[in-house]
C-alpha cells in the first residue's frame, strides 16, 4: 500500500510536467486492497491513454475523444492488474500516437522531469514521444511499471529522453485488444521499467496469446542459451548517420567497449535499406491511418459538431474541429497514396519495400545475435528548439527506431550514460531476432550493470 | 559576397556533419567512425494540385484542409514518399504483416455477448429510443472557400511555415476519477 501511496505523492507533486491526462487514484487504492487479498504485492502502473481501461476515459490525447469512456478493458491492462497493477492513471501522449514529442496532444505537452522547473511555461526539456506520459511517469516514481505502445519508436525514444528502460517486444506477443490502434501491423504494446529485469518481469506478465486478437503470440520465455562470451554483436554501420552527435557516438562506441570486456564479439554489418525505413513507414502508415481514423464520425462516439446540414458534413465537421494538424496531415496523404490510380505506385510499393528492410534485418541475425545501435541523435532537445526547426528533430530521431518495427523484433532502449555538457541522459538499443525477448533484455541487464 | 560566406558556412556545417568520431580515453574503436550519409535523392515530380483534387482529397478523408499550408505539407510528403523509386521492387510481394508465414488461429464459433445495450450507446453524443442519429445522408461533401493554388504549388518560394505551438494556450483540465 505504501508504495501505491508514495505514486500517488509523486504524481500530486509534478502535475506541472502533465504526464497524465486523468487521474485514478481511488482507483488504485481499491486495486491495491483488492490484490493484497489475493496475496499479490502491489506495483503502481500508468497506462498510455490509448489503452482502454473500463469506465474511465480514454481520450489518445485528443478533443475526439476527450469524454469517451470504454466499456471494456485491454487484455495487456487486465493482466497487469491481476497481477498486482494499480493504475495511478492514463498517460498522455501525442495525439492518437503520432510524433515524437509528445507535445501537442489536446490536454498539453508533457515536459521531461529534467527540465528547469522555474520556466516551465515558457520551455521545457521534450520528454519524447509518443508515449511521453508514461516514460516521465517511471521516471518521476508515479509508477513502477508503465504501458505504453511502439510503433515507429514511441516507447524507446521517449525511455531514452527521460532515462529509463523502454523495452518493445517481438510483435504480437503483448495483444492488442483494446490498444486504439495506429498502424495495426506494426503497433506493438510496449514496457518502461526502471531496469530491464523489470521489464521481463512486466513483459512477462502482460504476454502470451489472446483470443481476441488474432495476430497474438505466446512469447518464448527459456533462460539465455549463450553465453556472452558466445554472442556476437552486430554494429550495423549506417546507423552512425549525419545527424549522430558526438556525445550518442561516444557512448554506443563505450558500449560496444564494454561488452567486449563482458566476452562478446563485436563486428560491423551493414543495412543498406535503413534510410528508406522512415520513407517507407510515412507511406505504408499513412494508408492505415486514413484507415484507421475512418471510425471517427461522432455517431457511436467522439466529438460531434452542430453542423446537421448533411451527414458528410457533419462527419467532415466532427472531424476537423477535434483532430490536431498532425493527424489531419497524416490521413490526408494517406488517402492520396490509397487513391486508385495512386495505390500501387505509392502504396503497395511501400509494402513491398517494407519486405525488403524485414528481411535484410533478418538476414542480419543469421550472422549475429544482437544489433547495437543509439536510440536518438543526442540527447532530447528544448521544445524552443524543436519548435524553431519546425519538429525536423522528430524525423532525424525516427531513424534509429522505426526500422525495428517493420522487422517486427525486440528492442530495448538502454539509460547508460549522460551528456557531460548537458547532464541529460543518453541510451543505447540492442536489437535481437523475432521471439529473442529474453535474449534481448538479458545482455541489456549485463550491458548495464558493467557501465 | 554574402553568396560565398553563405558557400562557406554551408561547408563548415557538411564538414561538422561527416567528421570523424573520436572515442572516449581508453576506448577502442568499435563503431564505424565516419559518418555515412542518410540522404536519399529526389526523384520524380510532385504534380500541381488543382481544386478538384482538393475536394477529392476532403471528401475521402472527411477532413477539410484548414490552409494553403496544409495542402503544401501534403505536396512535400509526396516529395518524400517519391524516393521510395529508387528501389527495385521487381518480383517482391507486398509484405502485410511479419507473421505472413504462421497459420491464423481460429477461435470457436461460440456466441458471445460482451456489451449491453447501454454499453453500446452511452458514448453517443446524441441517440434516439435507443438508435444513433444522423443529418440526412448520401449528398456529397461540398466544396468550400477555394485556397490559393499558387500559394500551394508554390510554398517552397512563398510559404511561411507556421508550426504548432502549445505554449500559451490555456491548459485543459485533467479530471480526477
Amino acid at each position: 500500500m505504501e508504495r501505491i501511496e508514495s505514486a500517488i505523492t509523486s504524481a500530486i507533486r509534478h502535475r506541472p510536467l502533465n504526464a497524465l491526462i486523468t487521474e485514478t487514484f481511488d482507483l488504485a487504492r481499491h486495486q491495491a486492497k483488492e490484490a493484497i487479498k489475493r496475496g499479490q504485492k502491489p506495483f503502481p502502473l500508468v497506462v498510455k491513454d490509448c489503452y482502454a481501461l473500463k469506465g474511465v476515459r480514454a481520450t489518445c490525447a485528443s478533443k475526439m475523444l476527450k469524454d469517451y469512456v470504454p466499456p471494456y478493458t485491454a487484455t495487456s491492462v487486465q493482466r497487469l492488474i491481476d497481477s498486482g497493477g494499480c493504475v495511478i492513471g492514463k498517460g498522455n501522449m501525442d495525439e492518437y500516437s503520432m510524433g515524437t514529442s509528445s507535445a501537442l496532444g489536446h490536454f498539453g505537452p508533457v515536459k521531461n522531469g529534467l527540465s528547469n522547473l522555474e520556466k516551465l511555461d515558457d520551455d521545457w526539456v521534450v520528454a519524447g514521444g509518443s508515449s511521453g506520459g508514461p516514460a516521465v511517469s517511471v521516471q518521476m516514481g508515479i509508477a513502477d511499471c508503465s504501458i505504453g505502445s511502439d510503433t515507429g519508436g514511441s516507447v524507446r525514444n521517449p525511455a531514452a529522453f527521460t532515462g529509463v528502460f523502454g523495452f518493445k517486444p517481438t510483435y504480437g506477443t503483448i495483444s492488442r485488444y483494446g490498444l486504439i490502434p495506429l498502424v495495426n501491423s506494426l503497433d506493438a504494446p510496449s514496457i518502461f521499467a526502471q531496469s530491464a529485469e523489470e521489464c521481463w518481469r512486466f513483459f512477462e506478465i502482460a504476454a502470451g496469446q489472446d483470443a481476441n486478437d488474432s495476430t497474438s503470440i505466446d512469447p518464448k520465455t527459456s533462460l539465455l542459451s549463450k553465453k556472452l562470451s558466445d554472442l556476437v554483436i552486430g554494429i550495423p554501420k549506417e546507423y552512425h548517420n549525419e545527424s549522430l552527435t558526438d556525445e550518442a557516438w561516444q557512448l554506443w562506441n563505450r558500449a560496444a567497449n564494454i561488452l567486449t570486456r563482458l566476452g562478446a564479439k563485436v563486428q560491423t554489418v551493414s543495412l543498406p535499406l535503413t534510410k528508406y525505413s522512415l520513407i517507407c513507414y510515412h507511406v505504408a502508415s499513412g494508408g492505415d491511418i486514413a484507415s484507421n481514423m475512418a471510425r471517427y464520425d461522432s455517431v457511436a462516439y467522439g466529438h460531434r459538431s452542430s453542423n446537421n446540414q448533411s451527414t458528410f458534413e457533419l462527419y467532415s465537421s466532427s472531424r476537423t474541429e477535434s483532430l490536431n494538424s498532425v493527424v489531419k496531415k497524416r490521413i490526408h496523404f494517406g488517402n492520396y497514396f490509397l487513391m486508385k490510380k495512386h495505390r500501387k505506385e505509392y502504396f503497395e510499393r511501400a509494402l513491398k519495400v517494407r519486405r525488403l528492410i524485414a528481411e535484410e534485418m533478418w538476414k542480419a541475425f543469421k550472422e549475429v545475435d544482437l544489433l547495437l545501435t543509439p536510440t536518438a541523435c543526442g540527447v532530447a532537445p528544448l521544445f524552443s528548439q524543436l519548435h524553431g526547426e519546425n519538429f525536423a528533430r522528430e524525423s532525424d530521431d525516427d531513424f534509429y527506431t522505426q526500422p525495428v518495427n517493420m522487422a517486427g523484433v525486440p528492442a530495448v532502449s538502454i539509460p547508460l550514460g549522460t551528456s557531460p555538457s548537458s547532464n541529460l541522459p543518453l541510451s543505447v538499443q540492442l536489437i535481437g531476432d523475432r521471439l529473442q525477448d529474453r535474449l534481448v533484455l538479458e545482455v541489456a541487464e549485463q550491458l548495464y550493470k558493467a557501465r | 559576397m554574402i553568396n560565398r560566406f553563405r558557400c562557406r558556412c554551408l561547408l563548415r556545417t557538411t564538414i561538422r556533419k561527416f567528421a570523424r568520431k573520436t572515442p572516449i580515453a581508453n576506448d577502442k574503436l568499435l563503431v564505424p567512425d565516419v559518418p555515412e550519409s542518410s540522404h536519399v535523392d529526389d526523384i520524380g515530380e510532385v504534380p500541381s494540385f488543382d481544386h478538384k483534387l482538393i475536394t477529392h482529397l476532403e471528401r475521402l478523408s472527411l477532413i477539410r484542409f484548414s490552409s494553403e499550408e496544409a495542402v503544401a505539407n501534403l505536396r512535400e510528403s509526396i516529395r518524400i514518399a517519391n524516393r521510395l523509386k529508387h528501389i527495385d521492387v521487381e518480383g517482391v510481394q507486398p509484405m502485410i504483416t511479419v507473421w505472413d508465414n504462421m497459420e491464423c488461429p481460429l477461435r470457436d464459433d461460440v456466441l458471445s455477448c460482451e456489451l449491453e445495450r447501454d454499453e453500446v450507446l452511452e458514448n453517443a453524443a446524441e441517440t434516439m429510443e435507443d438508435y444513433f442519429v444522423t443529418p440526412p445522408g448520401n449528398i456529397p461533401l461540398g466544396a468550400e472557400k477555394p485556397l490559393d493554388l499558387k500559394l500551394i504549388n508554390e510554398w517552397d518560394k512563398l510559404g511561411q511555415p507556421n508550426p504548432p505551438d502549445p505554449r500559451g494556450k490555456l491548459e485543459v483540465k485533467t479530471n480526477k476519477k
